[in-house]
């Protein structure tokens, strides 16, 4: 069975990912390590921990991560996912308590200890694996691949006009693991949702599948759905039409049950950190062979380019379920 | 009727665009001012003018502009259209002369006399920028500037995010994104797709047995093995006409978004990119009309068209 790690910064998607992850009975998460990004990283810890105890499984170990990105100041996603990160339902502390080790250093002791590749996925800011692979570069060879939802193709509007929240988050950190020749699968964000042509995309879930998923009276299915509230309200108000986009949880779906991927290409991307209009963009070079500058290109990502929405829907509901 | 400049860097789909432009009934063409992108001045001017005497109707004045971009280096792309820039099909030396006037003045001087002339661009954005920054009083005459150029969707036009005309001199483009002129952006992404000209189209360019039924496809000879080696397509690519097509029935037209757009000029992985501002983060109001979709089968015949 592959073994994963999970580096999130937990809000409401974050949190259904996770439930989505742990209740697999294809994966084993070994750990999930915490970041900043939606929400700070206390809160982010809290929500991972409250997420464990809502997917009713034996509780994995939770590691608090970095607090700050790496050069830039840190921003967060309270407008889209509300202050708590959880669309403020007043959920009670959670009784399941994070370990004491800094999650670079959980991240660094998990993957020399174990024989085989780690799988990892990430679905916030890459601060983590990027300050880990400095601080210990022989954990490259441990790391299978990094599957990770972020970043936005030519054309789509994400964060700012062209860079996408979690590569904006921290796009230096980003850059480090783009470049860092480990295997990556990237979702971007455009994928898990919505064009700019307002077309209601087949990942996100409308008015009638989000009642269906609350008709399933589970605590998990509750839980999912009242922490999206807010960022139902954020994509309706958005794209003008009643929906709810789940970017986390499809990127659970890509890595664990890569059926759902419809279609996809391999590219050269990289990050840019220094234009005053682009900073944070993934620019996606789908070229081989030579630059116009004499660079050579060689394709360091797989894209993501499109998921079945129904197989996605039924992976969803039956974490719920 | 309707009056148009048209700014080229002359090579073979400019050379198709003008004849498009130069034969249609609707618009009369008061200049054709050249500027350096695709090949040096020298070669863009002698193509224009091999362009208009191909069109056999009338004869605008022919000016040659700017050498270079503002800024940078010029990057020609003698590797899409030919060493000529005509598919190196040694055409004769056109009768035709060129004004003695600097392009930019002309530009300018009509500005000044008339109050209806619109402006299309074929190529980098050198000219007209030189111009708006001469004289941006005379240049708020000018009703629309119609462009060929940017990207919108698809990758690597030229660098992975910015396309050719725009990249070359990105630094004119922000003056003219900038200058309050209404800007209409026909990108890369239209003349791929549907509007390409197969092998099938080519055959039946030439079985018109015309002069420009065979130009239309023999000029662009080295286009056609450009895309065979970068996209892998035996297709011509049409950039400047869908351009022209757009001016010359605004109904080809199925879809385009209205934008505030901005370039990047400063990132060496991002320059010359259009940055479109979709989701209205900035709070300005649209100073461009992006086409996102036009009409294949009717740009097809336009080009048939002009080839009879």
């Amino acid at each position: 069975m592959p073994k994963y790690l999970i580096d999130t910064d937990t809000a409401s998607d974050d949190a259904i990912a996770l439930i989505m992850a742990l209740r697999d009975p294809s994966c084993e998460v070994l750990a999930i390590t915490t970041v900043f990004g939606n929400v700070d990283i206390e809160t982010a810890t809290k929500n991972a921990l409250l997420s464990i105890e809502m997917a009713e499984v034996l509780p994995v170990p939770v590691y608090q991560g970095m607090d700050r990105p790496i050069l830039r100041p840190r921003i967060d996603a309270l407008d889209i996912h509300g202050q708590d990160g959880l669309s403020q339902q007043n959920y009670p502390n959670p009784s399941l308590k994070k370990e004491a080790e800094h999650a670079l250093n959980a991240i660094i002791r998990i993957l020399r200890q174990e024989k085989e590749p780690i799988r990892i996925i990430c679905l916030g800011p890459l601060t983590n694996i990027a300050l880990a692979l400095r601080k210990a570069p022989d954990i490259q060879t441990k790391i299978q691949d990094i599957t990770l939802m972020g970043g936005a193709q030519l054309g789509y509007a994400g964060y700012t006009e062209v860079a996408e929240f979690n590569i904006f988050c921290d796009p230096e950190a980003a850059a480090i693991v783009f470049n860092s020749g480990i295997p990556l699968t990237m979702i971007p964000l455009e994928v898990c949702s919505i064009g700019n042509g307002k077309v209601e995309a087949i990942t996100s879930l409308n008015a009638k599948e989000i009642a269906a998923l609350r008709a399933l009276h589970t605590q998990r299915a509750q839980f999912a759905m009242n922490s999206t509230q807010t960022l139902y309200a954020f994509c309706s108000k958005l794209t003008g039409f009643k929906n709810l986009q789940l970017p986390d949880p499809t990127a659970i779906t890509v890595a664990l049950r890569p059926q759902g991927i419809l279609s996809s290409y391999t590219a050269y991307v990289q990050v840019d950190l220094v234009g005053p209009l682009t900073y944070g963009q993934t620019v996606i070079n789908v070229r081989g062979g030579t630059a116009l500058d004499g660079q050579v290109i060689r394709h360091n990502v797989k894209i993501i380019s499109a998921i079945d929405g129904a197989f996605f829907k039924a992976h969803l509901t039956e974490s719920l379920s | 009727m309707r009056t148009y400049i048209i700014d080229t860097d002359t090579a073979s789909d400019d050379a198709v665009a003008l004849i498009l432009a130069l034969r249609h009934k609707e618009i009369t063409v008061l200049a054709i001012t050249c500027t350096a992108g695709n090949l040096s001045i020298a070669k863009t001017t002698r193509n224009a003018r091999i362009a208009t005497e191909l069109a056999q109707t009338y004869h605008p004045p022919i000016y040659a502009g700017v050498d270079r971009p503002l800024i940078r280096v010029l990057s020609v792309g003698e590797h899409v259209h030919g060493k000529d820039g005509l598919g190196d099909m040694n055409y004769p030396e056109p009768s035709l002369q060129l004004e003695d006037e600097h392009a930019v003045d002309a530009i300018l001087r009509f500005a000044r006399t008339h109050q209806d002339v619109g402006i299309i661009t074929l190529g980098p954005l050198t000219n007209v920028a030189m111009a708006i920054l001469e004289d941006p009083k005379a240049m708020s005459n000018i009703t629309e500037i119609i462009a060929m150029g940017g990207q919108y969707r698809m990758p690597n036009g030229c660098t992975a995010n910015a396309e050719f005309n725009i990249w070359v001199d990105a630094e004119a483009a922000k003056i003219v994104l900038e200058s309050g002129i209404h800007i209409t952006l026909v990108p890369l992404d239209l003349c791929y797709g549907e509007t390409e000209i197969t092998k099938a189209d080519r055959d039946h360019l030439k079985s018109f047995k015309t002069v420009r039924g065979d130009f239309f496809v023999d000029c662009n000879r080295r286009l056609i093995e450009y895309n065979q080696r970068s996209y892998d397509k035996d297709i011509i690519s049409l950039p400047d006409p869908t351009c022209v097509a757009v001016v010359l029935e605004p109904s080809i037209v199925l879809h385009s978004i209205d934008v505030y757009t901005r370039i990047e000029v400063k990132s060496p992985l991002s320059y010359g990119e259009l940055i479109y501002d979709f989701d209205g983060l900035q709070g300005q109001k649209p100073n461009v009309r992006l086409i996102t979709e036009i009409d294949a089968l009717r740009f097809k015949e336009m080009i048939f068209e002009a080839a009879k």
